[in-house]
């Protein structure tokens, strides 16, 4: 103990200059710093997992007690709701069996396969204003890898950008250093869908580099291109709310309503798709 | 015992600022409760303690939500080391000292992330930085530190007195 007193300012400036030298070091990678960072993760994951529940447990309580005439229409409204989509089920799941002997008869591939997913919750978010990423309970040890995507509603929520044992740390697609390639569903228009600063307060983003000639109008679904290498293509993301003209004449913007709300993320899919595998 | 206490503090403020924090954000902004903490120990311990939990939160910051390792633990035993070296200059009693020292080391702190992150990017100008996450955060952090100090001035009086007792005895 008395060593530390003796040394404090020597000691200071070792830390320091450690300091300067890994965080340069670890620019742009991924990889945690190892034995520090399960120790943390031993102490925390599991108190953050009690404290979201607990949060999570006393929202939904407290939602109960002021909405019960709305929770009653909604339920009505998503009864009907399912009884529709249980007939459009039966419809869609005869069109496939056609769509296979067909594509059989043609020795075509499937285009849109079905990928493994695995549920999960959000047990922690940043709490910087400048980035938006979050932590989820599954890690390594279920399989999951960086560059996985996640999606909610039907929606496109991220990726994962780090995975370590028990946990995984998520990048949302409102994170201005996130850019997923995406077209117009109805157009066809190639853009991409980035993080802002000004709209994402509001929980929008927004669609750069799409071609000046493009057809696009506000209304417009978006959804993820088989450009990327991450991204599955097809997954929505959201719809167009209004279309400006760029900082040259070159190009448009869209301001884009994501389909998820990820303001307000608790539990997510995880989407395994790999581009190589996917590849034929 | 001070240390064990530390390191209490600095985990249950990760947990704190990444789960229930979340409720009370208005429009995106959330209070900066690692630096209120920060502020505390160096204006109540003295520059070498406010750096050390400094690192420390920064470290943990860095390891779940950080994408340059050591890149906010830098930046938080700096702000430790520098606030700290007012410890002898003030009274630590004082309300208005203390969330003034929030106020101002808050603005350092965005600047320092804004000159790091954000300047060579071109994604957002000063002006924007300014109105949209400066100045809510300075406001919502300065209040929030009111109630923070507080807590944290109890806790060092209940050390700081055992310790006393320790030493006469």
């Amino acid at each position: 103990m008395r060593f530390f007193k003796e040394y404090k300012k020597q000691i200071l400036i070792i830390i320091v200059f450690f300091s300067v030298i890994f965080s340069l070091l670890s620019i742009g990678k991924s990889s945690g710093i190892p034995v520090i960072s399960e120790l943390a993760s031993v102490v925390v994951t599991p108190i953050q997992k009690l404290s979201s529940n607990t949060s999570n447990f006393f929202k939904d309580k407290f939602k109960a007690f002021t909405s019960t005439s709305d929770l009653t229409e909604e339920l009505d409204e998503l009864k009907a709701e399912n009884q529709r989509l249980l007939n459009e089920n039966k419809r869609l799941a005869l069109y496939e069996q056609e769509n296979i002997r067909l594509s059989k008869l043609l020795e075509l591939s499937q285009k849109y396969k079905d990928y493994g997913t695995t549920g999960t919750t959000v047990i922690g978010k940043d709490p910087g204003n400048y980035f938006s990423t979050f932590l989820i309970d599954k890690g390594k040890d279920d399989e999951i890898t960086s560059d996985m995507v996640l999606v909610s509603e039907g929606g496109l929520v991220g990726k994962i950008t780090e995975a370590r044992n028990s946990f995984s740390k998520a990048q949302s697609i409102l994170d201005t250093k996130s850019s997923v390639s995406a077209m117009s569903l109805r157009t066809g228009d190639l853009g991409v869908v980035k993080g802002s600063y000004s709209y994402s307060g509001d929980g929008l983003c927004i669609m750069e580099y799409i071609d000046s000639d493009a057809e696009i109008i506000a209304g417009d679904e978006i959804v993820t291109s088989n450009l990327s290498d991450i991204y599955p293509p097809g997954i929505t993301i959201g719809t167009v709310k209004e279309v400006i003209q760029g900082d040259n004449e070159l190009t448009k913007k869209a301001i884009i309503e994501p389909q998820a709300d990820l303001k307000h993320l608790d539990s997510l899919l995880i989407i395994k798709y790999n581009k190589e595998e996917a590849a034929p | 015992m001070r240390i064990l206490i530390t390191f209490i503090i600095v985990i249950f403020n990760i947990v704190f600022e990444s789960t229930f924090l979340h409720a009370i954000q208005i429009r995106g902004i959330l209070p900066n409760t690692t630096l209120i903490i920060i502020v505390s120990f160096a204006l109540l311990r003295g520059k070498y303690e406010g750096a050390f939990t400094g690192f420390l939160c920064g470290l943990l910051h860095d390891i779940f939500f950080g994408r340059t390792k050591f890149y906010f633990a830098l930046i938080g035993l700096l702000m430790g080391y520098i606030v700290g070296k007012a410890n002898k200059n003030f009274f630590r009693e004082s309300y208005v000292i203390s969330s003034i020292v929030t106020a101002i080391s808050t603005i350092i702190f965005n600047i320092i992330i804004y000159i790091t992150n954000f300047m060579l990017d071109g994604e957002i100008g000063f002006l924007n930085y300014f109105i949209y996450i400066l100045l809510p955060e300075t406001v919502y952090t300065t209040i929030f530190s009111l109630i923070g100090y507080r807590i944290l001035y109890s806790i060092n009086e209940m050390l700081e007195s055992k310790e006393q007792r320790k030493r006469f005895r």
